[in-house]
């Protein structure tokens, strides 16, 4: 057991836009390279909404589309989340941005 | 030990209820407010005895620890207990109704003695632990029913 004020090896996300009707912008610094195909993909897996990557940094999945575009210290993320209910795509976003803030991808990172 | 009930109806079947709850722990994320992270679930397929580690963000605190699967009874009953970190006991239990499936969570749970210090009083904690498992069964049916 242990108790601590913030999560081990979490990531600094900043949520820039965010908007009921399913669009959301993340920007998160660093200069570490992540596998966010691995770490945005593993909550849409769970949740059945059959993710699958369309090309480098953009997975498309049965809601709507994620893209992502790194720079040398930043990345931002992009939600466009057009189906579903309100109610859902709220949820999936959180759903979303814990993964990005706290998921780990199959090398543990 | 302290406990919180909350019931919910969910417009859809049991079985799709049960398996959304039990087949994947690390689901629990999406819809379970301040639990960031479930990981290192063993082994893959549900069962009693699978046990998984999981990180939950307490009203400020980070707490983690391990999970055990403590009785899975398809498709009415599906119990965990975080066995080290906070300990709780997690119970749903599940019944096709006419319109849906009946969901009762029932959270037992120790409360850490620096919790208590933080907000005053236990009935303050037990009324914010009541207020997170409404908001964790409605996300559920969020998620289930669209």
């Amino acid at each position: 057991m242990s108790v601590r004020l913030f999560h081990r090896g979490a990531r600094l996300i900043f949520v820039v836009r965010h908007r009921p009707s399913g669009r959301a912008r993340w920007w998160a610094p660093g200069f570490r390279r992540y596998d966010w195909d691995g770490i945005l993909l593993r909550p849409l897996v769970l949740l059945g909404l059959d993710p699958h990557p369309d090309g480098p940094g953009s997975i498309t999945c049965s809601i709507g589309r994620l893209v992502w575009t790194s720079g040398r210290c930043w990345t931002t993320i992009e939600l466009y989340l057009n189906g579903g209910s309100t109610t859902k795509r709220e949820l999936v976003a959180a759903a979303l941005l814990k993964a990005a803030r706290y998921g780990r991808n199959a090398s543990g990172r | 030990m302290p406990s919180v009930r909350e019931s919910v109806r969910v417009s859809a079947p049991v079985d799709r209820v049960f398996s959304f709850l039990a087949d994947h722990p690390e689901r629990a994320v999406a819809f379970i407010p301040g639990l960031n992270r479930i990981e290192a679930v063993s082994p893959g397929e549900a069962g009693v005895g699978q046990t998984w580690q999981y990180e939950f963000n307490w009203f400020g605190v980070v707490f983690s620890g391990d999970s055990r699967c403590t009785k899975l009874d398809r498709p009415r009953t599906y119990q965990f207990q975080t066995v080290t970190g906070n300990p709780s006991t997690w119970t749903y239990s599940l019944a096709q109704g006419d319109t849906g499936t009946e969901l009762t969570l029932v959270v037992d749970f120790d409360v850490p003695a620096n919790m208590i210090a933080r907000f005053a009083t236990q009935g303050a904690l037990e009324k914010m632990n009541q207020g997170r498992a409404v908001e964790a069964l409605q996300n559920l049916k969020g998620l289930l029913e669209e």
